[in-house]
Order: C-alpha cells, then structure tokens, then sequence
C-alpha cells in the first residue's frame, strides 16, 4: 500500500468521472497519439492521463475515442483476432530488479488502460524479502505467461486461453465467473470483478477487445494482457512504456531481442539474460514463465527505510 | 432371517408394518407445518440474499482475489461429501451382505440424494455469471477438473435416484394401494414411480439384478466424485492443497461425515415417525461402530496429511501449517479435528455412548465438525499465496462470510433437508418389503 | 474497510511530507564539492559522455539544450540550463554517483571514468565552464564538418561484413567523409539492436563491421540491416537499410498445434479424450439399460 498509490486514485477517479473516459482508453496519452489518424484542429484542449501517469493537454481534434477504432471491427471479429495471436512471435519480458524503485508508473498507467479499480492489479510492485537476513527489494510482478500454464489448464469453457505467440488472455464474453482460474494461479496474477465495474458504471459502452479486456465485466475475470492491444500495434506494453527507470525490456524471443521501454535500446535476449544471471520466479513449480528477473544487484535505488521498517512489522506479524 | 409366519400371522404383521411405516406419510399436523414454515423461511431469506448476489455482483459475499473461493465452495465440498454415504452403505456394505442395513439403506440414499443435487446446484451459486451456466456444455474442456466434477456430480445424483427409487417400487405398489385417499400430488407421483408393478416373482429378480448392477456401478462413481472435488484444490499448486492423498482423504473424510449425517436423519426419522420398533438401537449400534471405523481411517489420513508438511515445515507450508496449528486458525482446525474426527472415535467406543440420543448429539458435533473443516481446507490456503499480499486494503489479509452469503449457504442446507423433507413424505423412510420380509412375512402377502 | 481509509489519508499526509522533502535543495558535501576529474576532459571523452548519457540519461533529462526533460516533481532539469553550469564538477560528479529520490545512484552502474565522461559531455553545453585542474586539450572533435552526408553499402554475404562508405558535401565538392561515427543496426520488434560499438570511418569514408550469424532471421534466414550515422545532431538522420541472409532460419512451430493440458478445448490430448468418452459412455450407456429395463418392469408376468 503505497503512499503514491493511493493519491492516484484520487486523481485517476475525477479523470475518469470528467467523462472523457473513451479517451482514455485509446489515448492513455502521448506515446499513443502518433497512432491516431490525423483529423483537424478544432483548438479545443482536453486533459488526458498519460501511461506516464501525467494530466497532460491534448487537442480534443486529436483524440479518436476507443469507440470509433473498435467499431471498425465486431465483437466476433475482435474475438477471432485476439484468440489468434501474432503468428511467429514469442513475447518475453525481462525486469531488471535493480532498476526498480517503487515508482508505480507501471501499475498506474495499466490501471488506467484496463479501467481498473484501486485494489486491481495486473501489475503489481510488491516488497520482497526472501529471508530473514536477505536484502529487501521492490519487485514488479505482472503475469508470467507461463508455458505450463496452471490457469489455463483449469478453465471449464476456454474462457481463459494461450494464443500461438504465448499470450494468456481472458475472454469476458465467455468467462462464467468461476474463479477456478485465480485458485490455480500460483502467482496471484488475477483479479476478479466482484462488484460492478468501472466501465458499467459509466456506462462505457463499445464492442468488448479481448486484447484491452475492456469494458470489464461484473462477474468475470481480468489479468495481464502484456497490452496484446499495444503488440498488435507494435508498440510496448503500457507498463514498459510508462516505466521512468528503466526496468523493463520487452521483445520477442524467437528474434532474441528485448528493447527497454525507457531507453528504447535493444540489446540480445540471450546476452540479457546471461550476462545479468537472470532467473524465473518460483521455477520449482514448472510453470516456465516468460518473464524473467534480473537480480537486484548493484541496483540504483536503494529500498526506502519506511519500507523496510514496514516490511519488519508485517514479518512481526506472522 | 425370521423363520416364516403362518399366513394370519403374517397378514396381521404385514399390516402393522405397512401402517406403522405409512401412517407419517399422511400426517401434515402442526409440528410438521412449523417445520415446513422454517424451511420456507430459510428459503425464502436465501432468495432475498440470492436476489441481492445476482444483482450487485459477488462483491456481496466477504470473497475478494486473495480468498476467491470461499463459504460456497466449503459448503460444496461437504455436500459431495455428505453425499457419499449412500454409496458407502447401500453399495458397499449391500453387497458384501450385511444385513442390519435395511431400515438405513432408503434413509442414507435419500440423504445422497439430496446433497448430490444440491451439491450441482451450490456451485451455480457460487458462480459469478450463472447465466452463462450453459456455456460448459457449449464450450467444455475436458482438461478442465471443473468439467470432470460436473460430469461426476450429474451421473452421481442420476445414479442415487435410481438406487433410491428401484428398491423402492415394490414399496411404492403398497402403499398406493394402502392409501388410496392420500393428496393427489402423492399419488401422481406413486403412479409414476411403480411402473406397473404386480409383484412377480420376474420382477423381483429384475429389480435385484438392477440393483446389483447400480450397487457396483456407483462404488467407482462415487469414488470418482470426491476424489474429482479433491482434485480441485489439488491440481494446484497452493500450500496446503498441493497433496497427493487429497483423494483418498477427501473421501473417507466423506464417509465420516455422511455416516454423522444419517446418524442425524435416522434419530430424527425415529422420533418424529416413531419408528422405534423399526430403526432400534441395535442399529444404531452397528452405525456407531461404522462412524468409528470411518473415523479411525479418516484419522490415519489426517496424520498423513499434516504431520508429513509439518514435520518438513517446507517454505510456504510452514506459515500454512502454523496458522493452522497455533495461528489464527487455530480454533477452526482443532473444533474440526476435535469434532470432527477425534471424539466420535473415543466415546462411541463406551456402549453406553452407543444409544440413539447421545448419538444423536454426537453426530450434530460431527457433522459441525466436518463442515468446519471443508471450510479451513478451502479458505486459509488461499489467504497464503506463495507472494505477498500487498497493495491492497487491509480486509483482503483475512476473509469473513457477510450476511446474503451466510443466508445463501444455509438457505441451501436448508434446500438439501427440504429435498429429504419432500422425500420422506412421498415415500416410507424404511423399506416395507423388505422389513416385512426379514420379518417373516412370505412375498404372497406381500404381494396381495 | 475504516482502517484501509485511515490508512490512504494517512499515506497523503506522508506523500505531502514526502515530496516537500525531496523538493528542498540537494546539499553536497563541502570535500565532495571540489572533487576534480583525474582526466582531462577531451574528444573521446565527451563522445563516449554522449553515449552514456543517451543510454542513461536522457530518459529523463531529456535532449540537453531543448528543455525537453520529463515533468517530474521535482524536475530533473536541462544539462544544459544554468541550473547545472553553476554547480562544481565535484558537485555533479557527486549527485550521480549517489542519486537521489527520482535520481538514480550510479555508483554500481557506471565506472567512475563513465561517470566523468558523462560529465565532461554536459560540459560541453556549458559556455563559461573553466576546467578546474588541468588544462584541456583545446583541439577539436576530428570530424567531418562537411554537409549532405550520405551513405552507400558494401556486403559481402561470405564474412557477413558491411561496409559502409561515407560521403559528404566539403566546399562544393562530393568527397569521402572520414572521422564520422557510424553505427551498426538490425532491425527488431521494437527498436534496431545495434552491432557492436559504433565504428568510424577512416581516410576513405569507410567503416566496416562483421555482423552475427547467430542472430534469427526470418525464415530463410534474413534480416534487416541498419547503417546510421550516430552524430544525427550534427548531419541530421541519415540511415540505409538493407535486407541480407546471414541469419539463422527461423523455423515457426506454432504451440497450438499440438495437444496439451494447458492448450484450448480442441487441443485435448487423445489420452484424456477417450479415457473421458470411454468412462462416461460406459456408466451413462449402463444407466440408460437399467432405466429401460424399469421401463419393462410392467412387461414382466
């Protein structure tokens, strides 16, 4: 529970009830804006919630709402697509752990993306310490999109499935709510609509992306998507993209590259990973994610003492 | 078995025992109005909370992502289990040929009856779009446990009614001649239900034949239906549910906590239709040494499945296990095992202990017991995830039931003992051909 | 849910205190602030500065000279602002080393050398900046100050080396550009990865590099090469793409097309399909004869 968390919310809250939501979901800021059609200026400025988790002005011309791009395609069509995937691609994510500092942009600007609620998390930085005497660091976990999947092999209707390029998606329009999915998780990568969400609260009404999860559903299940709206576009994951410090490299595997979603460098997968020990998270369990950590050695931020003493309490606790 | 009466004899035994085990089926007095007024209050506040769920989502429940499974799923686990007695008595125990069966056999198969339906119904309950309950038939996987307990669930409940209704038909003809001025709803259904029967020596050998067949038919079915419910948890990869005897101790747990639940129907049964010469204490007596018997072996799995991860106290495990022995769920577990499993075994042992009314008291602490441990099987686990819970609000740490779910998860107790209500009034709760005959009345009369 | 409400205004209030905190001035210590380079600042340094910077700076700092840093609280600042010239060489050296909330410690990133490269390249924005110790060597960057460059390539599919030839506009005239730095670059999914260090290029305008055959190509094996010039503040974007077969031959092996556990519903494996058919069909085909034979039950006299 972070203190930068919570006064988000709040903010986040009034973008969203200032009714320019369908904006949101599409633009969710600059580095979208380039994908837009060109349509003229009418001089009118709205403010928008960058990935970056800034108000940023945008000319109202500008936005195109979720809606008028999603139309072009149905619901079945979105549906065949997003159940397809890209052929060919194999998306891995690697997070540097040493470059992390609980900065949250990640979890912001995927909150902001997938219209979720404060306590949903797609992503989400927790506080580790492995052992009594073991360092404490920040570690952002998303889904790991496992090759072995525990939570697809569960699913009664193939609500929840792994397209070809090793995506773990949800379908909304098919999920029955069972929840089978979040007990077989062993990572905690999913959240359930308990209650009514954003999106039917606002009456966000657009034919449902199976690569956004929006709208959201009341009733069904929502994870990390690794942004397969962006990859179809062939831009980074929000949370890559909204990352100030440099964490995350995302790329495909079957190219070995990961390009770093600060930087924009690309650099070899495999040297990556070797030259830096990378490792999988909890690996006993034969799951095969694809994401992967790098240790947080010779890191660049160092753990906040609030949070150490915070995390001693919780350990007292136990 | 009693030698054979002479004919007056019998006429006049078989007689008393068609009215004597008749006679409740045509009283609706005022004890049984308030029953049923209970009954449909309970049904009625599950409605209104049920109302509530489909309306604002599961939100309404105590659940969140950190214990997405909760009272509903518990419950689900102890009515599969409850459900399995009839398989234990009336197959298991029918076909190796004991005999102090016959008043309990009809008794524990309506209990299976009516916790195997319900047990279908309890995870549409608990599902957060049961409008889309058809899509597991559209789009099933058959990778999926879920899809797997289903089929078992359905083929289960399918398999109980038969084994309810076949032995029963012979019984049906009698009291469809015996009561003749009975409701009409009564005797539609006894219609429907004694398919022609005239009481040849043919049919008889037919329905044994049937009987025999479903009695085999059903010890895998019902093996694989709470071994199936085990595998729920167990094919995961959670602290405390990742087991490997989860089957077999799903099962005799099941069995404890059927035998505790028949216990219950069969004192109750005893009193209220005043079966007294009928279910006697001899038979409860053979049915406490059953329940300490499946105690004994559930016990022995309990071990197993405790002792083995405590005495590792494996990462993950240890804050599981922990918890559970001297943490916060502490009092749950040892209520459970305490309950549950450990004082069925130490005092049925006294024959004095062994008597219908303390029995009656026991079996309530048993099944009490047993419910409670479904709940501690199914909930803890979850709020011990292998990473920290955190960003979140603090209510996602711990997991309490709210009122619309409690309502729903008795409101369904209260549907399974509506269906034994239904059940008990439709059709004598202890066999008449069968009692007759072990009493010496020869199949002429009975037949007459 | 009343804690969860104490506990968000309680974290504002922290966030308030927090952020007031980090806002007030960045004091270096008096010995840290006169700290001097033990190299003199030069060409190669402020090149290989630049470098650094690109990689690890500018993410937030922005493009020194355009006041493109990010908007942060507090702000990170132009390199190129007075904000920065006026502080000593110790002083920087300093704050990057250590960092400090949004500004991350270098100390285990970056070699001290690096550190000072990168300083010794914002300097290079600084018009008063006086070295503090040694003189600096005054010669200039040694490179090309012609106009119009561009750039043509040279393969050889045998070694996989590209050459690249540079030429620019001096004086009216089309000649070979020497001491331009080009870099090396396959194009990927989300950026080009580039080959090595970049290169510059000798007497002739050329520049040469070996190229990796490991690296995965499409299905044949090819690949999209990148020739750029790296100084593009300087010439301007100037790149040449081109398309060669010195990759490996990515075979693609769709997964979903075999049977798993984990795989969607048509993708059941065999095993369980027919174990599931077999059981089911078996109890359900027994239950419908015993059924059927209830329904005769009638027919037997």
């Amino acid at each position: 529970m972070g203190e930068q968390n919570s006064s988000n919310e709040t903010s986040r809250r009034n973008f969203l009830k200032s009714g320019i939501v369908a904006g949101a979901a599409a633009v969710t800021g600059v580095n979208l804006l380039s994908s837009f059609a060109p349509v003229e200026d009418k001089g009118q400025k709205v403010k928008v919630l960058t990935p970056e988790g800034n108000i940023v002005e945008v000319d109202d011309a500008k936005m195109v709402p979720v809606k008028e791009i999603q139309q072009e395609l149905g619901l079945t069509e979105l549906q065949k697509r997003g159940r397809e995937g890209i052929a060919g691609k194999h998306w891995v994510m690697v997070i540097d752990l040493a470059k992390c500092r609980n900065a949250r942009k990640c979890m912001e600007s995927c909150q902001n993306a997938h219209h979720l609620k404060p306590a949903q998390h797609h992503i989400n930085v927790l506080q580790m310490q492995d052992g009594e005497h073991t360092a404490p660091y920040y570690m952002p976990k998303p889904c790991m999109h496992c090759d072995n999947t525990p939570c697809t092999k569960v699913c009664p209707v193939d609500a929840t499935f792994k397209r070809q390029d090793g995506i773990i998606l949800i379908d909304n329009e098919r999920c029955i709510g069972c929840r089978f999915c979040v007990a077989a998780c062993p990572y905690s990568a999913r959240v359930f609509n308990w209650t009514e969400t954003l999106d039917e609260k606002n009456a966000y009404e657009v034919p449902y992306n199976i690569e956004l999860n929006v709208p959201q559903k009341k009733g069904t299940i929502s994870k990390c998507l690794f942004s397969a709206d962006r990859l179809r576009e062939g831009l980074l994951p929000y949370c890559v993209s909204a990352c100030p410090n440099g964490t995350y490299w995302f790329g495909d595997l079957n190219e070995d590259a990961v390009t770093n979603g600060t930087t924009g460098e690309t650099v070899r997968f495999s040297q990556l990973i070797e030259e830096n020990d990378a490792y999988t998270l909890l690996p006993e369990l034969g799951t095969k994610p694809n994401v992967y950590y790098l240790p947080a050695k010779d890191r660049q931020f160092p753990f906040s003492e609030e949070d150490k003493k915070k995390l001693e309490e919780s350990r007292h606790q136990h | 078995m009693a030698q054979t009466l002479p004919k007056e004899e019998a006429k006049a035994r078989f007689s008393k025992i068609v009215s004597d085990l008749t006679k409740p089926l045509s009283q609706f007095g005022q004890s049984f109005q308030v029953w049923g007024f209970v009954l449909f209050t309970i049904i009625t506040l599950f409605g209104y909370a049920y109302f509530l769920q489909l309306r604002d989502g599961l939100g309404v429940t105590g659940m969140h992502d950190y214990a997405a499974w909760g009272m509903y799923i518990a419950n689900f686990v102890f009515f599969v289990a409850a459900a399995l007695v009839g398989m234990l008595i009336t197959a298991v125990l029918g076909l190796i040929g004991i005999k102090w069966i016959t008043p309990v056999s009809r008794i524990a198969e309506m209990v299976a009856v009516a916790f195997a339906m319900m047990a279908g119904l309890v995870i549409v309950f608990d599902m957060g779009r049961p409008d889309r309950l058809l899509n597991v038939f559209l789009y099933g996987r058959l990778q999926s446990p879920i899809v797997w307990d289903l089929t078992v669930v359905m083929t289960y409940t399918v398999i109980s009614l038969l084994l309810l209704i076949l032995p029963m038909i012979p019984d049906i003809a009698i009291i469809k001649k015996n009561l003749p001025n009975a409701p009409k709803w009564q005797r539609i259904t006894w219609n429907l239900l004694s398919f022609g029967w005239t009481g040849t020596p043919e049919q008889y050998k037919s329905i044994h034949r049937l009987v025999r067949v479903l009695a085999v038919l059903i010890v895998p079915v019902a093996l694989a239906i709470h071994t199936v419910t085990s595998w729920l948890f167990a094919s995961t990869l959670r602290h405390g549910w990742d087991s490997t005897i989860f089957g077999p101790y799903f099962v005799t747990g099941a069995f404890v906590s059927g035998v505790a639940a028949v216990i219950i129907a069969m004192y109750i049964f005893r009193v209220n239709y005043k079966l007294e010469n009928y279910i006697t204490d001899f038979h409860f007596d053979k049915i406490a040494k059953l329940l300490v018997l499946t105690s004994l072996v559930y016990f022995y799995f309990n071990i197993n499945e405790f002792l083995v991860p405590a005495y590792k106290m494996k990462q993950g495990d240890d804050h599981h296990i922990l918890s559970l022995f001297v943490g916060e769920w502490a009092g749950w577990f040892w209520f459970a095992q305490v309950f549950g499993n450990i004082l069925p075994i130490i005092l049925l042992l006294f024959k004095k202990m062994r008597k219908p009314t303390p029995m009656f008291y026991l079996a309530i602490l048993t099944v009490l017991g047993a419910w409670a441990k479904r709940y501690i099987i199914v909930v803890p686990t979850q709020l011990h995830p292998h990473l920290p819970v955190q960003n979140v609000p603090e209510a996602f740490h711990v997991y309490y039931p709210t009122g619309p779910e409690i309502a729903i998860t008795i409101g369904t107790i209260g549907m399974a003992i509506t269906i034994i209500t239904i059940l008990a009034k439709l059709f004598p709760v202890v066999s008449i051909w069968e009692t007759a005959k072990e009493d010496g009345v020869d199949m002429d009369t009975i037949n007459e | 849910m009343k804690n969860f409400k104490r506990y968000i205004s309680l974290s504002i209030a922290l966030s308030v205190v927090f952020s007031t905190l980090v806002a007030q001035d960045w004091e270096v210590p008096l010995t840290e602030k006169s700290v001097v380079s033990p190299i003199a600042f030069g060409p190669s340094t402020q090149q290989h500065g630049k470098d650094l910077f690109n990689t690890n700076c500018k993410s937030c700092h922005g493009t020194p000279g355009t006041e493109s840093f990010l908007p942060l609280n507090p702000p990170p600042g132009d390199p190129a602002s007075e904000k920065f010239s006026k502080q000593t060489d110790g002083e920087l050296f300093y704050k990057i080393t250590n960092g400090k909330g949004g500004m991350p410690q270098f100390k285990n990133m970056l070699s001290e050398q690096d550190r000072w490269d990168v300083i010794s390249y914002i300097r290079t924005f600084h018009k008063d900046y006086k070295p503090a110790n040694i003189e600096v060597a005054s010669e200039a960057v040694q490179s090309f100050s012609g106009t119009d460059l561009s750039i043509t390539l040279q393969t050889n599919a045998d070694s996989a080396e590209v050459i690249a030839q540079v030429k620019g506009m001096k004086d009216g005239q089309l000649i070979n550009a020497s001491g331009v730095r080009v870099s090396f670059l396959v194009k990927r999914n989300f950026g080009f990865l580039p080959i090595g260090d970049p290169a510059t290029t000798n007497e002739q305008g050329l520049a040469q590099m070996k190229y990796p055959t490991d690296l995965p190509g499409d299905s044949i094996g090819q690949y999209q090469i990148r020739v750029k010039l790296v100084d593009d503040d300087v010439y301007g974007q100037v790149t040449v793409d081109q398309t060669v077969q010195w990759g490996q031959a990515f075979i693609y092996d769709n997964p979903l097309n075999y049977r798993a556990l984990w795989g969607n519903r048509a993708n059941v494996p065999l095993w369980l399909l027919f174990s599931y058919f077999g059981i089911v069909g078996g109890v359900w085909i027994t239950i419908l004869w015993v059924v059927l034979q209830m329904l005769k039950l009638k027919k037997l006299k």
